[in-house]
């Protein structure tokens, strides 16, 4: 018993090695992104006249889908615009979901509950069914995809946020800013917002995941981006039925590109979660 | 039935024919495939005689006057209900195929004009029974058409193409006589009476009418006719209909199966592997690419005929920058013809170069003078001088061919300086957008069903058409239309198809891109394929052979 | 007889790893050795960082993960019994059986302790359903008896409350009768009175005697506070950086302390009696494994180059005393002031400013107004504050008819326990609570009239220090920041602002590597320091003290005392300082205001209210405050029952507690009434010496 306890040490090793694993993995689909047009002979959309659905080998290095495009070309500027429309939905869904959340959780009362309420509506909806109706209003087109996808994540950050900032209203650091005589906007951006996003730092590379596969179920359903663009989702979609014939390469890569990347961003989200919940610097134990 | 603008590729009964047909509660393939292969008879034994079939849906009604777009139900009527008259069979690149050419008599025994072609004669053959027993006689018939005028059913549609209006222009000589006297005489009376003359058995109808419904429609839309070269033996809601032959047929050409059975499997990926299996002698529902696929797999052969389905991408001429002939031309030029019939068809396609089907009399190479050329292309873009072309080319979401299509399309064209954004619709929001004829590229699917000029005009190409979605209108077209009704020598008629085919290929309303042949995956025992015109199979033909 | 508990030779290293600092290790404990018989009690003192709640873990065996302990906790399962067993090779099963039934340990934090979702007398029963094996409707009844002999009124009614329900003091006895409910042999008390109100603290203490006296347990009373350790232990253990530094009889190793470092524990805390507080400088290390030298070296003013590089060993210096120094000291504390080099370390500025330490020479028997008339920095008039519940209800009145007055360069000091109405005095004056009825004006502007942006750029007229220094600091900021944001809010531009946060700062004695630090960079003293520098620099006419050192340890309390004792020079500007510990008071206050239950009982200047208090509540304030002096010279009075809230209703609001209520009492309300300097709220004043001498409850 006089041995020491489950190390702590462990815990924080084991939540380094997710993060740099899961960064690891991001930084691959990044680079991929980035270098699309070096890696690839061709074109994303470049139709080969020689043939559809060719095997891969000769000149295409995972064959041609049904309409002729070289898959691997494909699979990798598909980072892009999965990467891309993922990165900047979250990022709004933060942007919003937090501004809202630290308003109503600061100044609570009626505001409070009227946003509240709000989201209470927003979110009574499945989120594939939101995602529909508002794909449906706004049409196509990719901004209107990081809307939609931002409009469907932005609650959950607006809770967080809110609960953090009631929690963090009643410190004595924000009474001590406010007798300093800072107005509510300047207490709001100094102290209440910083110490109130530490959970969004951990949820937001996880949400990043769920929202490549909202995106690529949106695509797989023919709501995602337009015709004939690269993307993972789309892909996957376009290629299923080519398995049932044994042609594996038009969806088995993008499903596996599509795979990694969500697993990047779900280990990177694990790790800052392992590493909040093994302690940061708040919480060192013994004495003042 | 008009001009059946399928949203999908020629072979009957696709999956996404569900979207307009019933919304009917389909059960999983594996009550199909239980049914199915529950006793199974192998194709090793010709005696036993049944034949399975693997069809997408069940039928959304029983009573074809007032059934909606169903191919499925349609299919089965051909060959339930009793047809007078039927087409006969001809041999095109060895393959049979139903000719339009010559309408024969079925259960009736002859069906003739009168000198002037404006009183048809129907004369019945005797002692031919219903299930219940009733004789059948003109009493039936005459039922039967005065239903379909009472009701303002299909049928009484399409009669208006050929004169008759009026219940009272059906008339009943004797018990075995009846005589149609139409208001003129019509080419296309012989086709129009093959789809319309079916006859319900009236006093069964009658036992079940009400002061409410006094054509049974109610007891006609739940329970099958009977009388035809088939009797429905067993029907299952929502998963299987067993046919027999009917052995009170006493005409010509009866049934050559004595058992089928037709199961409900929905999903083009089952019915594959069911046919795949053996558990199916026949699939009505995979796509184009399951049957290229299927050529190669043991115990199967693949059904290949010429077909007069069209796929033609129409333009809409009320809508900028389509209603500028020039840019109509610029993107007849640009369509990569060959290449889709290689990528997209596998080389299993006609090219054509009318708007008028391969096949159809009065057929014209010079209807459609474009081919695939760039450069010219970009001449006739020049020459309208609009600048850059951006339009919006509408297909079926879902639809691979169309997407496919649409794709290549869409390629090549921005080589000219045409922009097209691809537009999947679903079906609800195709339908309103085509109510609405406000889609200015779209591509479209489709066979006709009476194998005439007047009636493709009929369907598509005068003002107001059901399926004129380029809004196209021709004055002299119009007139030639009219002037077609009451001509019914075929020499002057051709005379005036040539003059149609002028002018469309001046107009050039549509891009027509090909001719797809039919395709169908069958188990190797099965023969006696008979390839519909109208794609309503004649089950009657089919038999197994050793 | 044997010991109950002998620990011999115990060291507690732990390891860390922190992301800045891999591996590093803190030895929290070096060669601890300490005795406990049955029936003593033993106190345990030292500052936070000395060890004491490690030696209460090592007893239990409940060390941190990632500690490593050597030497040897011996236990005696029978007191007197002879076996010992060694608790830190126990396997888990005697453990079970050795945690609560051989030594229980009560914490610090009680209600915190407490399960929120379980009645106290669920919680109770458990134990001993558990370690005594009774069957649950005994168990409930010898649960009622533990509560009616730890004082909790009407048990019946107690036992089905659950934690949130009770009082701090009610829960601190449910702690207690947790602990000893399972009949323990040894009880450890980890700052059981920490946060409560002297007249509470000294119940629970009694609590703890008792358990000794009668019930034959042993006590360990695990505490910072001096006072309390002498009155209530038999002896005592000193800890400093993890190693024992003397041990001895309680009452004479306090009063007369040997150690040099007992020496400036014992000087650093305030006395009611009015001696002056002195502060030594520095702070105690951590160290990172068993000291070589003397730990206290480099702090201690007797310190040779013998001690800064051997470590002492442990000497005897009289009737069971031990004492681990080469130069332990002989002379009393209180007479050697100003020539004890500890205050010489500190530098001139104690020295020469023993003056404002001290009492201040009150210019005469009215409130101590220089020369020329100052002006009135605040002015609280009949303040009524009532907080109202969000969903109806009634509110709690927290203040009933305030008034205060404090002048540019006076000082006055706030008192009261808890439920008194200190803090919502303190936000009332700045302007964060709105009274209901009566007036306050700051700096001559009315603040009822006053809202939105002008409220605002008043906020820099008056400014709060605040009770914890680290958590007034926001975390991300740096203390540069935080010191310039009352400049930054008014508007300030920025090269002015540096020049004044210097300033502050040199103020304050910080070093100005002080300035990108963040707060948990800082220690509890400079934090505070920080938060002082802070209030000050935008040159606030009035700066509110509350509480500022009851988070701090002993030593750094007498810093930051020190430090304010020095701003009560500063005639520009007024100060209120709000405390529950009347001793800090004493100190440096000009006048001092007495708060029970949201009114003012009395007020005057502080040397005539500390040494003839009129109002029977601050008499047995007085009383019952410990003390390490000579205490509270005159005739003591005890309250009879605990604090509840209703009593304030009607009438006087300490008529359910005096012991000399009278019908008059509980009907009329009582108003101020001028007594000699000061005013009480009692008309049983003038009769008091007799009241006092002869019927009247004494201590």
């Amino acid at each position: 018993m006089a041995a020491p306890g489950p190390g702590a040490g462990g815990g924080r090793r084991f939540a380094t090695g997710l993060i740099v694993s899961g960064s690891v993995v991001l930084a691959l689909a990044v680079l991929a992104a980035a270098l699309a047009p070096l890696l690839s002979q061709w074109g994303p959309t470049e139709i080969d006249p020689a043939g559809t659905l060719a095997p891969p080998g000769g000149d295409h290095l995972l064959g041609t889908d049904v309409n002729g495009m070289d898959v691997w070309s494909r699979v990798l500027h598909a980072a892009r615009v999965d990467l891309g429309i993922v990165v900047a939905a979250v990022a709004l869904a933060v942007l919003f979901g937090s501004a809202l959340g630290l308003v109503a959780g600061y100044l609570g009362g009626w505001l409070d509950d009227l946003l509240m309420r709000l989201l209470d509506i927003f979110q009574a909806f499945p989120m594939f069914i939101m995602a529909l109706v508002v794909a449906a209003l706004l049409g196509g087109g990719t901004i209107n995809l990081v809307i939609v996808i931002a409009l469907v994540n932005a609650p959950a950050y607006a809770r967080l946020v809110r609960a953090e900032a009631r929690s963090v209203r009643e410190l004595p650091f924000v009474e001590a800013s406010v007798t300093s005589g800072s107005g509510t906007l300047a207490v709001l951006w100094r102290h209440v917002l910083p110490n109130s996003l530490t959970p969004v730092r951990v949820i937001a590379p996880l949400n990043c995941g769920w929202a490549m596969l909202t995106l690529a179920g949106l695509s797989f359903l023919g709501l995602g981006v337009p015709v004939p663009t690269a993307e993972w989702g789309a892909m996957i979609s376009l290629g299923a039925s080519d398995v049932v014939a044994g042609r594996w390469w038009t969806s088995v890569p993008p499903g596996l590109f599509l795979l990694a990347s969500v697993l990047g961003f779900s280990l990177l989200g694990e790790g800052l979660q392992e590493r909040a919940a093994t302690g940061g610097p708040a919480s060192s134990g013994v004495g003042r | 039935m008009a001009r059946a603008t399928r949203p999908e590729p020629p072979e009957l009964s696709r999956r996404s024919v569900l979207q307009l047909g019933g919304g009917m509660a389909l059960l999983v393939a594996t009550g199909g495939c239980a049914a199915g292969g529950s006793d199974d008879d192998g194709p090793d034994d010709p005696a036993a005689a049944t034949l399975r079939i693997a069809v997408p849906s069940y039928p959304s009604s029983w009573d074809q006057d007032f059934v909606g777009f169903d191919l499925t139900a349609l299919m089965l009527y051909k060959n339930v209900f009793p047809y007078m008259i039927d087409y006969g069979v001809t041999t095109v690149d060895g393959a049979e195929v139903l000719d339009t050419g010559t309408v024969v008599p079925t259960f009736a025994e002859s069906f003739e004009p009168d000198a002037e072609q404006r009183v048809w004669t129907l004369r019945l053959r005797r002692g031919v029974t219903f299930a219940s027993g009733n004789e059948l006689t003109a009493a039936d018939v005459k039922w039967s058409k005065d239903r379909a005028f009472a009701a303002q059913s299909n049928v009484a549609g399409i009669y208006r193409t050929i004169g008759l209006t009026e219940a009272d222009q059906v008339r009943v000589v004797d018990d075995y006589t009846v005589e149609f006297h139409q208001e003129f005489p019509s080419a296309l009376t012989r086709q129009i009476q093959a789809i319309s003359l079916y006859v319900f058995d009236s006093q069964e109808a009658q036992a079940h009418a009400t002061e409410d419904d006094p054509w049974a429609t109610e007891w006609f839309t739940n329970n099958p006719p009977t009388g035809g070269y088939f009797n429905v033996a067993d029907a299952v809601q929502g998963q299987q209909v067993e046919l027999t032959a009917n052995s009170g047929y006493s005409g010509p050409e009866p049934a050559q199966i004595g058992t089928i059975r037709l199961t409900v499997v929905p999903a083009a990926a089952n019915q594959r592997l069911q046919l795949q299996n053996g558990d199916v002698d026949i699939a009505l529902g995979l796509s184009r690419r399951d049957a290229q696929d299927l050529r190669e797999a043991e115990g199967i052969q693949v059904i290949s005929a010429a077909s007069n389905e069209q796929v033609a991408i129409q333009m809409s001429v009320t809508t900028a920058p389509f209603d500028n002939v020039e840019v109509r031309r610029a993107l007849a030029y640009a369509v990569p013809y060959e290449q889709i019939i290689a990528n997209v068809y596998g080389g299993d396609a006609r090219p054509t170069q009318s708007l008028v089907p391969l096949d159809m009399p009065g057929y014209d190479p010079r209807g459609y003078p474009y081919t695939h050329n760039p450069e010219l292309a970009r001449q006739a873009l020049d020459a309208a001088g609009v600048g850059p072309v951006r339009a919006e080319l509408v297909f079926e979401t879902d639809n691979e061919v169309q997407q496919q299509i649409a794709v290549l399309v869409q390629s090549e064209a921005a080589k000219v300086g045409i922009e097209l954004e691809l537009t999947p619709l679903d079906p609800a929001t195709l339908g309103e957008r085509r109510g609405q004829r406000s889609i200015a590229l779209q591509i479209t699917t489709g066979q006709l069903w009476v194998n005439d000029v007047e009636y493709m005009l009929a369907t598509s190409f005068v003002e107001g058409a059901a399926l004129n979605y380029s809004n196209y209108t021709n004055s002299e077209v119009e007139q030639t239309y009219e002037d077609s009704h009451t001509i019914v020598d075929e020499a002057e008629r051709n005379q005036l198809w040539l003059r149609v085919q002028e002018i469309l290929a001046e107009d050039v309303p549509w891009a027509i891109i090909c001719q797809p042949n039919f395709n169908l995956p069958v188990r190797e025992h099965v023969a006696g394929w008979v390839q519909p015109m109208d794609g309503l199979a004649r089950l009657r033909y089919l038999r197994t052979s050793a | 007889m044997t010991p109950l508990l002998s620990i011999e030779n115990l060291s507690v290293v732990i390891h860390r790893s922190d992301p800045g600092d891999s591996g590093r290790q803190i030895a929290a404990l070096s060669n601890v050795s300490l005795d406990v018989n049955a029936g003593e009690v033993v106190g345990l003192v030292g500052e936070s960082g000395g060890g004491k709640s490690m030696v209460a873990r090592s007893i239990v065996g409940l060390l941190p993960p990632g500690s490593r302990a050597t030497g040897r906790v011996l236990f005696a399962a029978r007191p007197g019994a002879g076996e010992q067993v060694d608790v830190l090779t126990m396997d888990r099963a005697a453990l079970a059986g050795h945690r609560g039934r051989g030594a229980a340990l009560c914490f610090q934090n009680p209600r915190g302790a407490l399960s929120p979702t379980r009645t106290a007398g669920r919680q109770l029963t458990d134990r001993l359903t558990t370690h005594q094996g009774m069957a649950l409707g005994r168990a409930r009844e010898a649960a009622r008896e533990l509560f009616e002999q730890v004082g909790i009124r009407d048990p019946g009614r107690r036992l089905d409350a659950y934690p949130h329900e009770l009082s701090g003091g009610m829960a601190q006895r449910v702690m207690i009768s947790l602990a000893t409910g399972c009949a323990p042999g040894l009880l450890i008390a980890d700052e059981p009175t920490t946060g409560l109100d002297v007249t509470l603290a000294r119940e629970i203490l009694r609590q703890l005697r008792h358990a000794a006296d009668t019930d034959r347990r042993g006590v360990l009373l695990i505490s910072h506070d001096l006072a309390s350790v002498a009155e209530v232990c038999d002896r005592v253990v000193v800890l400093y950086a993890g190693a024992v530094v003397e041990t001895g009889p309680a009452g004479r190793v306090l009063r007369t302390p040997a150690h040099p470092y007992t020496r400036t524990l014992v000087a650093s805390v305030p006395q009611v009696d009015g001696h002056p507080v002195v502060a030594t400088p520095g702070g105690m290390p951590l160290l990172a494994r068993a000291p070589t030298a003397c730990p206290f070296a480099p702090r201690c003013g007797h310190a040779d180059d013998t001690c800064r590089t051997q470590h002492p060993a442990t000497t005897e210096w009289g009737a069971g005393w031990q004492v681990a120094c080469y130069h332990p000291q002989a002379e009393n504390l209180a007479g050697n002031l100003a020539g004890s080099p500890a205050t010489q370390a500190g530098g001139a500025r104690t020295a020469t400013q023993a003056g404002p330490a001290g009492p201040r020479p009150p210019a005469g028997p009215a409130a101590p107004v220089p020369a020329a008339v100052p002006r009135t920095v605040l002015s609280v008039e009949d303040a009524h504050v009532v907080y109202r519940s969000r969903f109806g209800g009634g509110g709690h009145h927290a203040l009933r008819g305030v008034s205060l007055q404090v002048a540019a360069g006076e000082t006055v000091g706030v008192v009261g326990e808890s439920g008194c109405g200190k803090s919502t005095l303190a936000r009332l004056v700045l302007g964060l609570v709105r009274p209901a009825a009566g007036r306050v004006t700051l700096a001559g502007h009315d603040l009822s009239r006053i809202r939105g942006r002008r409220l605002r750029r008043l906020r820099i007229r008056a400014q709060l220090v605040f009770q914890d220094p680290i958590g007034s600091l926001s975390p991300r900021r740096t203390a540069a920041d935080a010191i310039a944001e009352p400049l930054r809010a008014q508007g300030v531009p920025a090269a002015e602002r540096a020049g004044r946060v210097a300033a502050a700062l040199a103020r304050m004695g910080l070093d100005e590597s002080i300035l990108p630090r963040r707060p948990h960079e800082l220690s509890g003293g400079q934090a505070q320091r920080v938060g002082i520098a802070r209030a000050l620099v935008g040159g606030p006419d009035l700066v509110v003290f509350d509480e500022p050192t009851s988070a701090l340890d002993v030593t750094v309390q007498a810093q930051i005392l020190q430090v304010v004792a020095e701003l009560t020079g500063d005639e520009s500007r007024g100060r209120v300082f709000i405390s529950h510990d009347l001793a800090t008071v004493r100190g440096f206050c000009d006048r001092v205001v007495v708060l029970y239950l949201g009114r003012v009982v009395e007020e005057g200047p502080v040397a005539e209210v500390f040494s003839n208090p009129r109002h029977p509540y601050t008499r047995a304030l007085l009383s019952s405050v410990p003390s390490l002096g000579a205490g509270f010279a005159g005739p003591r009075l005890e309250l009879v029952r605990d604090l509840e809230e209703a009593d304030a209703a009607t009438g006087c609001p300490l008529a359910a507690r005096c012991p000399l209520v009278t019908d008059r009492c509980r009907a009329e309300p009582q108003e101020l009434v001028g007594y000699g300097a000061s005013r009480a709220a009692c008309w049983r004043v003038p009769e008091m010496p007799e009241l006092l001498r002869g019927g009247g409850a004494g201590a």
